[in-house]
């Protein structure tokens, strides 16, 4: 059974037609970056996605059930994460923020939250409030209060777009680590293909407005992946191209 | 120099003033004391007690009655927020009462609800309730949309969402309201003292100045000055113990 099924689903908006009869489906464990021109509708993808939208036809299940609303078992993390984060709770207080759904303790709650900001390397900063912190870090509290959920299931919209090169590689990393240590399952917007092939398993690559799927690519290149290595293999570079034409070609239809 | 000296010295200097053009007898003693005279004047006072039952009468009223206001607003706001009927429904009553001063119904109150503790009540309930509300239903309204679908994203309810995101995203903007309302309070007190003439700092100084005891008068006002100073105390008090992060986020931002 697919973790997610996205059966041919629409999506108006204010008379806009924004997506326009989009299938997938991602399997347990998969990484899958998806790319498209900016406006495509990749965001109202993800929130259709997430529960919270509902699309207009079309269906979404998640572990074989339909959506009805956001569900256990899915996390989303922003590219916006300076908003998403809640400016009046400290690092720690964002994360626990995040397990509303869990049966726990205050108590072992806070333990948890302290466990997962020092996985995401955020150790002596949970006393911090976001807006003391870097963009960098807030986006690593932002990953930790979706991890704090415990989610099967991580929907990420360009996380990494407003964070400088250096940071973003980091994170880059440490999202394939956490990912594939705790066997989660990913998808990942994102508007840099190059980001989208060294994350993924698949890359899928949607099309303008009203948008769908136009080409589902395998990246079967080994894990782990690295910075400088991966980059540079053949195969790699490859796809990269293959990925690159495909959104030129849209660019110019556009 | 410290801003507390230079504040000190700045009213100090104020004072110095007014004792030198009272002196001078620009205006004739009787209707304009020396700080040093409304002081003794003061002091007999405040022996004889009246002006402290009178001060005590009105802050009590003015806080009490600014604290009703602030809990039935931020309650009415969060009702307006939760429903969205119920907001198209109270919207344009209040555009229509809103603009009412509180001055011009206190007549009518008086007749309705008597000279007693619910005519103050009303007023000062009337009075502080529109800043409050109109800050906090626009507050409510303006969470930053990542925030509230990051919250539904993991299970929590509409409620929880204007309990734990709305409200806390809105108090800085609803401090502004109260800050307001804090300041209205007080006047709208003294004002309905005056009309009812009972008892109260505005009932004090209406039967001070009608009676043309002018010492006393100035003494009314210097108790109605330390009213407002010990509202305002209190507010910026509440105001650091709910909204501090909000003043040190700013400070942080102004600084970089
Ligand atoms: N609530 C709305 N009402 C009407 N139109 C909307 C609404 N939200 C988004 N849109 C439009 O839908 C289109 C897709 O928006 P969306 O944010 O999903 O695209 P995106 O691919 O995520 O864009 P970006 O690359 O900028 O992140 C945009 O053209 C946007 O203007
Ligand atoms: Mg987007």
């Amino acid at each position: 059974m697919a973790v997610l099924d996205v059966d041919a689903i629409t999506k108006s908006l204010g008379g806009a037609e924004i997506i326009g009869g989009l299938s997938l489906r991602a399997e347990q464990g998969e990484f899958i970056s998806v790319v498209g021109p900016s406006g495509c509708g990749k965001t109202t993808l993800l929130t259709c996605l997430a529960g919270l939208r509902r699309p207009d036809s079309g269906a979404v299940a998640f572990e074989g059930r339909r959506l009805d609303g956001p569900p256990d078992g899915m996390a989303l993390i922003f590219q916006d994460y300076s908003r998403s984060l809640l400016p009046w709770r400290r690092n720690i207080d964002n994360v626990t923020f995040g397990m509303r759904r869990i049966a726990a303790t205050t108590v072992e709650k806070r333990d948890r939250a302290m466990e997962i900001l020092a996985a995401v390397g955020l150790r002596g900063f949970d006393r911090h409030y976001p807006w003391q912190v870097s963009g960098g870090m807030q986006q690593r509290v932002a990953i930790a209060r979706a991890l704090a959920a415990k989610p099967r299931l991580l929907l990420l919209d360009e996380p990494l777009a407003a964070v400088d090169a250096q940071t973003r590689a980091d994170i880059q990393d440490l999202l394939l680590k956490l990912a594939a240590e705790l066997g989660k399952t990913c998808l990942l917007v994102t508007h840099d293909v190059d980001e989208a092939l060294y994350m993924a398993d698949r890359v899928i690559v949607l099309s303008n407005r009203p948008t769908h799927v136009v080409d589902d690519i395998r990246v079967a290149l080994p894990r782990p992946r690295d910075q400088i290595a991966t980059r540079a293999a053949p195969a790699y570079l490859q796809l990269r191209e293959r990925v690159l034409n495909l959104i030129r070609a849209m660019r110019t239809t556009a | 120099m410290s801003s507390w000296l230079r504040s000190a010295l700045s009213i100090a200097g104020f004072f110095a003033v007014w004792e030198f053009v009272a002196r001078m007898g620009v205006v004739p003693s009787d209707y304009f004391p020396t700080p040093t005279q409304v002081a003794a004047t003061l002091v007999d006072e405040i022996r004889r007690g009246e002006i402290v039952a009178a001060f005590l009468v009105t802050l009590l009223r003015a806080l009490v009655g600014a604290s009703a206001a602030v809990a039935l607003a931020v309650a009415t706001a969060l009702l307006t927020a939760r429903y969205d009927l119920l907001r198209r429904a109270f919207d344009p009553i209040a555009e229509l009462l809103r603009p009412l001063p509180p001055a011009a119904i206190t007549p009518l109150a008086i007749f309705f609800l008597g000279l007693g503790w619910k005519l103050y009540a009303f007023i000062l309930v009337f009075a502080c309730f529109w800043p409050v509300y109109l800050n906090a239903a626009q507050a409510l309204g303006a969470a930053p949309a990542v925030q509230i679908q990051t919250a539904r994203s993991f299970g929590y309810s509409e409620w929880d969402i204007l309990a734990r995101v709305r409200l806390p995203a809105g108090l800085p903007t609803i401090f502004t309201g109260v800050r307001m309302a804090a300041s209205i309070a007080l006047i709208a007190a003294i004002a309905a003292e005056m009309i009812a003439g009972r008892d109260g700092l505005g009932f004090y100084l209406m039967d001070a100045g009608l009676t043309l005891r002018v010492p006393e008068t100035f003494a009314g006002l210097v108790m109605a000055m330390i009213a407002g100073l010990i509202v305002n105390a209190i507010v910026l008090a509440l105001l650091r113990l709910a909204v501090g992060w909000h003043a040190r986020m700013a400070a942080l931002a102004g600084a970089q």
